[in-house]
């Protein structure tokens, strides 16, 4: 099995998130509000996340383990159909509650929501004609 | 599905990390499998039982 090396150069793109985080706080013309420190706060709590899976693949491939494995794959699997399934169901709360949402917002939204499902259609097809294998 | 793999590491001296890298997985893998909380693909069981030289029956037993 062939094992991807996590180079230090993927450390980059958390690092420049960071700084861009830090030099948007310092630039903000004023005082953070509610939904400004809740952002940050999310921001930083995902690129925290980023970090530390990078450094658990860094150390999984330095100790020569393979960070890729079955395992793995089926819980970012599980974890994207989570993810897929809840966020519809939240878009759809979102257009059907805010009430003070522009309307154009609210079709930008659902014609999203439609995207997605038609892309969830036609992966669904596509994999129910060729099948998957264990190596994807 | 109960596996005899901590039994089997122990008997032949392997640590999880051992184990982990003959197999190509990570050690939370092994851990997993220990603890049946995780069936392994086909290959996967395959390999493992490699590993102890072992049928993959003899390996991981299936609930009744």
């Amino acid at each position: 099995m062939k094992i991807k090396h996590t180079s230090l150069v993927s450390f980059i793109s958390p690092t420049l998130g960071i700084m861009l985080l830090g030099l948007w706080a310092y630039l903000a013309k004023e005082p953070f509000n509610i939904i400004g420190y809740l952002i940050f706060g999310l921001s930083i709590l995902m690129i925290g996340f980023g970090l530390y899976f990078k450094i658990q693949r860094f150390n999984s491939e330095k100790s020569g383990l393979n960070p890729d494995d079955e395992l793995s794959k089926r819980i970012k699997e599980k974890a994207a159909a989570k993810a897929f399934n809840f966020s519809i169901y939240m878009w759809v709360f979102i257009i059907l509650f805010l009430i003070d949402m522009d309307p154009r917002d609210k079709i930008i939204i659902g014609l999203g929501l439609i995207g997605m499902g038609l892309i969830f259609f036609l992966n669904w097809l596509y994999y129910s004609k060729i099948g998957v294998s264990d190596e994807d | 599905m109960k596996t005899r793999i901590k039994e089997l590491r122990a008997r032949d001296n392997l640590t999880q990390v051992e184990l982990a890298q003959r197999v190509s997985v990570r050690r939370e893998t092994i851990v997993f499998l220990e603890k049946g909380k995780y069936n392994p693909s086909l290959k996967l069981a395959f390999e493992i039982a490699k590993v102890f030289n072992m049928r993959i029956e003899e390996v991981f037993l299936m609930n009744s």
